[in-house]
This record gives structure tokens, sequence and C-alpha cells, in this order.
């Protein structure tokens, strides 16, 4: 196999960090999502703690010290889904997030149908916790 | 809970030990003065002096603040050892402006918190290896600094690996011992070594003591007060930082049981001018592509010395620990060694800065369409750039069969974190609340981010007579695997004639 091949096969099975937040992002019935950092690294660091689901975040260590969750990688995957616009921040006011929902849909494809449910649930508390903050 | 000694915690004992070995600790009666280019003429207690003199922060004068940046902007030739009494400096310095604002909650020992601030300052950097931050580019995601992290998740949270080390240098038997056998008889000065750990990880295990850590590892700490402040002004690059507003409005408030460093909202605009002096130096420091460049001839080292099992000063760096056996002369003395193979031309290439060029620049402003397929190129791991790195040297191949993977290296650099728009409470009394956050008072955060991600830009660099080759070749690898594709902005920057 070429190595152009090899990094196409890597592309298309290797699931990151990554595709685990777009996987929920792409589960959420919303298309548009506050900014807020302090929001966002909250909600998942709420969903890291359920057992159920930490397998999926356990590469996603949280700075609990300061007067809010924040995670370096979360903020890293953020940080690359604004710079390619997967999440759009209209300008001047970055208050919201649109979700590129075709995009982010294609992480969905890394899991399985009963991983995909789990996500699901994921997203459903996720939004909660958006609402409540 | 920290959980059982593992390895790591072993090695990095028997460092401290063997570091201190051979060190007899010098028996000092009255203060010292030590000048500074930065900060003036400051006094150092003898106590701090007996541990300043001590191999273990002795061998940070011989790494570098800024990694290769001297590569680059020549007179940034500042070291970790003068960032390190710099921060012990601003510590002491705010924990003056807090008792001269008398905002130091009751009870609080002021002595010990000077004391603690300013030894947690001088051996706050004390786990950096070679060239700094380069060195932890290569040893953090090692399996024992890994499992470290994994197994005190609580008490790490995302502390930085160096930060790590200098934690468990600070925390171990050895250096316990030492401090209970020669600093505190001698000075009648007890030390909590355990906090002055958690304050360099930021760490806040004691509520009444969480602005002991902030003042060490925050969002406003001594710290980032200094390197803005020592590396604008070593590399040139002009920046303003009103520090004496920032200590007449540094206050105490609590929130949520934690007694927490704040700020009064008439000091904001010191706030913001340090998010865009961080900004301006990421992009236009930290980030330059020759730097970038360099910091890729590094990490080839590194690769070739593993590869090859390679041993420098018996060390064979399979292990975070053993990162502090090594400073930034030894990487410059391999240029010199005959039994390291490849590495020794790396090294050398390093030491002459004969640097990688740009072969094709990756960023929103280089392609044409699917900017959203960025996304994929920016989250490769590791084991997908060597890959894409091959990929790009087998497609040039096709050219010319001089090109190997190792001539080929693709840099992808991370976007700065500005955390300290969420995590900085500004006190204020406005509708009932104690504090507010900064980006509540302007999102500064969203607005240098913003800055820093149009910014971005990732490299493949190559050797200068291979640039036409790898320039065509990435832009094919990359079109076939991302269907991304390049204007011609993406060649001409780089200069390929």
């Amino acid at each position: 196999m070429s190595k152009i091949d090899e990094l196409k096969t890597s592309l298309r099975t290797t699931r990151k960090p990554d595709d685990v937040i777009m996987a929920i992002l792409a589960s959420t019935s919303k298309t548009k999502i506050v900014k807020d950092p302090t929001v966002f690294h909250n909600a998942i660091f709420e969903l890291s703690k359920n057992e159920s689901w930490n397998g999926y975040l356990e590469d996603f260590f949280f700075d609990v010290s300061g007067i809010s969750p924040f995670s370096d990688l979360l903020d890293q995957v953020l940080s690359r889904l604004e710079t390619s616009c997967v999440l759009a921040t209209p300008n001047p006011r970055y208050e919201e997030y649109d979700l590129q929902k075709d995009y982010l849909s294609i992480s969905l494809n890394k899991f399985d149908a009963s991983q995909q449910d789990c996500l699901k649930q994921m997203a459903n508390k996720f939004e909660e916790i958006l609402i409540s903050q | 809970m920290v959980k059982q000694v593992n390895e790591i915690r072993e090695k990095i004992n028997l460092y401290v030990e063997a570091q201190l070995e051979e060190y007899t600790p010098p028996y000092i009666k009255s203060p010292k003065v030590i000048h500074d280019t930065i900060l003036g003429t400051n006094i150092f207690y003898p106590h701090e002096i007996m541990v300043i003199d001590s191999p273990l922060l002795q061998r940070l004068r011989r790494i570098s603040q800024v990694d290769v940046v001297p590569l680059v902007f020549p007179s940034g030739n500042h070291n970790r050892f003068e960032h390190s009494l710099g921060v012990a400096v601003i510590a002491d310095k705010l924990v003056q402006a807090l008792k001269n604002r008398k905002s130091l909650p009751e009870h609080t020992d002021s002595d010990a918190l000077l004391y603690h601030v300013r030894m947690a300052g001088i051996l706050h950097d004390c786990g950096h290896g070679a060239f700094s931050h380069m060195s932890e580019d290569i040893h953090g995601s090692f399996p024992d600094i890994f499992e470290e992290r994994c197994n005190n998740r609580d008490l790490y949270g995302d502390a930085k690996p160096h930060e790590m080390l200098s934690y468990l240098i600070v925390t171990s038997p050895a250096l316990r011992t030492f401090f209970r056998d020669h600093v505190e008889p001698i000075y009648d000065i007890s030390f909590d070594l355990d906090l002055i750990g958690e304050m360099i990880i930021g760490h806040v295990s004691n509520s009444d003591k969480a602005f002991w850590v902030e003042i060490i590892n925050g969002a406003f700490d001594a710290d980032k007060l200094d390197y803005i402040q020592r590396d604008s002004h070593f590399t040139g690059i002009q920046m303003i930082l009103d520090l004496d507003r920032l200590f007449h409005t540094v206050d105490i408030i609590e929130i949520d049981g934690k007694q927490r460093l704040t700020i009064d909202f008439s000091g904001v605009s010191t706030l913001e001018e340090i998010v865009f002096d961080k900004m301006m130096l990421v992009s236009t420091v930290y980030n330059h592509h020759k730097v970038r460049s360099a910091e890729c001839l590094f990490k080839s080292i590194f690769d070739e010395i593993k590869e090859k099992e390679f041993s420098i000063h018996g060390r064979f760096f399979d292990s975070a620990a053993d990162f502090l056996y090594i400073t930034d002369d030894d990487i410059y003395g391999m240029a010199k060694m005959s039994d390291i193979g490849k590495a020794s031309n790396l090294a050398r290439n390093l030491l002459n800065r004969n640097l990688p060029k740009r072969g094709l620049i990756i960023s929103g402003r280089t392609i044409d369409s699917n900017r959203q397929n960025l996304q994929q190129i920016m989250s490769l791991n590791n084991e997908q750039i060597t890959l894409l790195r091959e990929a790009i040297a087998e497609e040039a191949n096709k050219q010319n069969p001089a090109i190997t993977a190792k001539d080929v290296w693709v840099d992808l650099p991370k976007i700065p974190k500005f955390k300290e728009g969420s995590l900085w409470p500004i006190k204020t009394f406005a509708n009932g609340n104690s504090y507010i956050k900064l980006r509540d008072v302007f999102p500064v955060d969203d607005w240098t981010k913003a800055f820093s991600e149009n910014k971005w830009q990732g490299y493949v660099f190559t050797w200068a007579e291979f640039t036409d080759e790898v320039n065509q070749a990435a832009q094919s690898v990359i079109a076939s695997a991302f269907d991304i594709h390049f204007n011609s902005y993406a060649r001409s920057i780089c200069k390929i004639t």
C-alpha cells in the first residue's frame, strides 16, 4: 500500500478527540449555539463526569482550579473547528457558533450504531446544560 | 489524592539526588543583591541563595527562555534562570501590593506567603529541558508522564508537562531532605513543599490559599507578567504592559469559598494589554516560520536518537525525566559528536542556522476551496503527520530520487489559548455580584482568538534544493488526501523560484 493510501485509511478510521466533539455537535438539535468558552468547557466537563460516557472524553483533562473548568485540548479542538469555519463565528459579535452540520456529521461514521446512540444522549445533555447556563 | 510512587517519580528522585550529591550548600549570612535588566536591583534572601546556587537552578542558565528564537531575533538570548528570578521578584511585588492595599485576608501569615511565592517563583521552571518548550513538545506524550497525569487527574488537571516535572522535583524525597537538612534548620524557616508544588501546577487544595497559587499560576500570574516583559524586551518587539496600574488594582475576593486573586474594574486595561501582548508575541516571535523550522530540526534530532537507539550522556530519552539531564549546550555539543550518526548533522545544521525552507504554506489564505477540510489537517496526530511526510516524500521522489521522508517536515502549530477572558474575575459590586469575567466586560479572548486563527499557518518544510519538487508533491498529496486545493499564494510566499 502506498503511503498516501495508508494516510487515507488512517484518516477514515482513526478516532480522535475532535471526532467526539464533532459527533456531539452533529447530534444536537441545534444549528446555532452560544459561543462562550466558559459555557462550552463547563458543559463538556459535566459530560466527562458521567461514568458511562467518560470513555469518550478521557483524553480531555480539565483545569478546575479557576472559576470555571478549562481544558487545553478542548480549546485546541474548538480552535481548529473555528479556523476551518466548521464552527463559523459571524463578525463582529462572536456571540454564536453556526454549526456546519454536514461536515460535523462526517465524524459520526467513525462510531457504530450503539456509540451513536450514546453520543445522541450526550448531545441531549449538552443542550440541557447550555440552556441552563 | 496522589497515588503510589511510580516509575517517573523514582526517576525524578534519582535525578534530584544526583544534582544535589556534590553540592555543598553555602552558608550565607545576609541577603544578596541581584541586578536585572528588566526588574532593576533586587534582594534575594540567604535561604533563597542556597537554592539558587544549587545545580537544579544553575542549569537553567543554559536553557534559553525562548528556545531557538535567537536564531531569528538575535538579541533574544535571555534564559530560564533570569526569568525564574524575575518571577520571584514580581510575585513579591504582588504580595507587597496586596499588603499595601490591605487586601490580604485576616489571619494570613504574610511572611510565610512571601517566602512561599518567592520560592515557588525560583523553582517553577526547574522541570524544563533543553530549549524549554521544545523538549516538552517531545516528552509530553511519553507514556511515563501520561501515566502520571492519568493516575492523578485531579491533581494535575491540564498542567503543562514541564510544570509536572517541576512539581515532581519540588515534592521529591531528595529535595524534601535537602530543605529539612539545610534550608530550614539554618534559616529557621518552614516550607510546605507540597504547597509550592501545587502553586507551580496551579492546583488549589486549600481554599484559603487559592490566591497563593494564583500568584504563581493563575490568570495574571507572576510568570506571565515576567515573560511578557522579558521576551518583548530581549527580542526587540515593543509591547506595552502597565504593571504599576496592575499593582494599584490587585485585590482578593471570596468566590465559592475560595480566596481568589482579582483586580478592580479600573485595572481591566492592563489585563487587556496582557492578552494582546501575548497574542502578538505568539504570532510575531514564537510562531515565526524560521523558529518553527528550527523546532522541526530539533525534533528530528530526537527522532534519530530514538530510531538508532543512541544514548547521550547515558540517556536514551525514552522517559520525560531524561530531558532534565541535558541543556541547550548539550544539543549544540551533539554537532561535534561522532557516534550519533545523522543526529550530529542535524545538530550542526541547528548550530549553524542552516534551516529547512518553506515548501508550502497551509492556511485559510492559501487554499481556494473546502476550507472546512483544514480541520482534518490541523487535527492530524503524530502518526498521521509521519504518514503525510512519507506520502509527500514518496510523491516528490518521482521527480527527484534524492528526497526522503527525513527531508520533509510537516509543522502544524497549536493556536494559543486565551483562557484569561473566561477565568479572570474582575471585582465589581454592580448588580449584586462580587465579580464578573473579563469577557463580560469586553470579549477580548474572542477577538484575540479570531486574530490568531486568521494568522494560523501550517508548513511543509524541506531543504532549499528540494522546495520546488516538495511544493508540487505536497499540493498533489494534500489535494488527494484532503480535497484541498491551493492558490498561487501558497507557493509564491515561500519564495520558490
